[in-house]
């Protein structure tokens, strides 16, 4: 029985039609090819699949396709603005913290959440906030250093618009607020 | 690409219809977080036919205080939970225990009501709520009705639920001053991972004896136990380390019972039992004799 749902995702309007038994991350990945997000283990322990859904990280491989209705989802393809990189995504870059990939959208999509936890994050910290996301490849040492660095960039960033450092708030509404500034250098 | 699953999904605007939905429509399961459910759904497809989705309906909130009784509506997120400002300030320790339930994504999800109804006797917040004396408030075709969560557990994966029936609420009895409330979840890996066993502890210190003591043990059952063996042989007695090894030594023997299963043996379980009920009944004393939750 197909339903009709509409839904915002990466900052566009859609009305779509969803099975009641697919998963989200299936409706994004077949349905919208917003393949960015991976199917992983599938049971919400490895974090491959972790979008932003009103505002948190959670696992698309566990949520229902009916709660797309109405709600509004970030996913890696909605990071990058007018071809300009996230500061999360530039720091991962610059970090060396991808080897294969396979998991860096949802670390990703995870930081960006998690920076809005916690403004200044130790090394334990972001272990800690982290642990819902599993790497085969790079060890975890260049990911903990990519969102130590992400964490000051967004801090500079913040700093360079005169933000209010506002933790806690919906880290995807506080980016409209950057605007488009271009990255500063060094 | 996951096969989608054979479920239909209802969204009821109301605690009622939901109600009605479940009554009516047969083979037909809740879902409010679904971390557990989706997950159990993809492994076994013939679970349910329909899925009733509560997760829009008005039962995620925390209210109350601990002299007054603290309420937690059953769709309340571990996430939620865990940065309660209330919770933090009077029962840090439960927001412990959401902070430790899976990860951040899960806790996302993840809802109080949930984590009891599935009945796991290694549930986190059944452990805790267990020795908190909580009640579960309940909503079915034939009115409310209100269960003591000592009751609420038959079995593994099974509780007092009849097919029409939702948890609604949480409710946490109000708490006098002193107290010192403990858990652990011994657990081989400190995230993402299911306790091996689990201890919590409320103590109500009266100068230097236990005036009231409640045990509450995970994955030591097939149900959350409460050891009231180990109970028995700590309250209105002075506080010191032989009476508390005394006690962890009842529970051992008397109050809980082994498995061996793919997180651990039964032996190691047995073992480790003691020395968590010792730990973590020093540490509510210790918190006690301190006033803190």
């Amino acid at each position: 029985m197909v339903k009709l749902i509409t839904t915002t995702i990466n900052g566009r309007n859609l009305s779509i039609s969803v099975e009641p038994g697919q998963l989200v991350v299936d409706v994004l990945r077949e349905q919208l090819f917003f393949s960015g997000t991976k199917n992983g283990c599938g049971t919400g322990d490895c974090g491959a699949c972790t979008i932003l859904w009103n505002g948190k990280a959670v696992n698309s491989c566990l949520l229902l396709a009916n709660r797309l209705d109405n709600a509004t989802v970030w996913t890696i393809e909605g990071l990058a603005q007018s071809g300009e990189l996230d500061p999360v995504q530039e720091a991962f870059v610059e970090e060396g913290a991808t080897q294969c990939g396979y998991c860096t959208p949802g670390f990703v999509m995870r930081t960006v959440a998690f920076l809005s936890e916690i403004e200044n994050p130790t090394v334990r910290q972001i272990q800690e906030g982290l642990v819902g996301n599993v790497c085969r490849c790079t060890g975890y040492v260049h990911i903990i250093n990519a969102v130590k660095s992400a964490a000051t960039k967004v801090k500079q960033l913040k700093k360079k618009l005169s933000l209010p450092s506002a933790q806690g708030s919906n880290p995807m509404q506080e980016r409209y607020s950057w605007g488009r500034q271009p990255a500063s250098g060094g | 690409m996951i096969e989608p699953l054979a479920v239909d999904v209802l969204s009821p605007d109301s605690v009622d219809d939901a109600v009605m939905t479940l009554k009516s429509v047969r083979n037909s399961v809740v879902i409010a977080g679904g971390t557990d459910l989706v997950a159990r759904l993809k492994d076994d497809r013939d679970f349910a036919r329909t899925v009733v989705d509560i997760g829009a309906l008005p039962l995620n909130y925390v209210t109350g205080t601990i002299s007054d009784g603290i309420r937690i509506g059953a769709t309340t997120t571990a996430q939620d939970i865990a940065r309660d400002p209330t919770l933090n300030q009077e029962l840090p320790t439960l927001c412990q225990a959401a902070r430790c339930l899976g990860g951040p994504q899960t806790q996302a999800l993840a809802t109080v009501g949930g984590n009891i109804c599935n009945a796991s006797p290694c549930a986190n917040f059944s452990n805790v709520l267990l020795v908190l004396d909580a009640t579960l408030v309940i909503r079915g075709d034939s009115g409310e009705r209100a269960v003591p969560i000592a009751e609420f557990f038959k079995g593994v994966g099974r509780v007092d639920l009849g097919v029409d029936e939702i948890l609604t609420e949480v409710r946490i009895p109000p708490i006098k001053h002193p107290f010192g409330l403990s858990y652990v979840k011994h657990v081989l890996r400190r995230e993402m991972d299911i306790a091996v066993v689990g201890v919590a502890v409320l103590l109500e210190p009266d100068g230097g004896s236990i005036k009231r003591a409640r045990i509450g043990l995970g994955s030591v059952g097939p149900r959350p136990v409460i050891a009231k063996n180990a109970q028995r042989a700590l309250e209105g007695r002075e506080f010191s380390d032989d009476v508390v090894a005394a006690a962890a030594k009842i529970a051992q023997e008397k109050d809980a019972s082994y498995i061996d299963d793919v997180r651990a043996s039964a032996a190691h379980r047995r073992e480790i039992t003691p020395h968590l009920v010792a730990d973590i009944v020093k540490d509510a004393w210790r918190k006690g004799v301190q006033n803190r939750g």
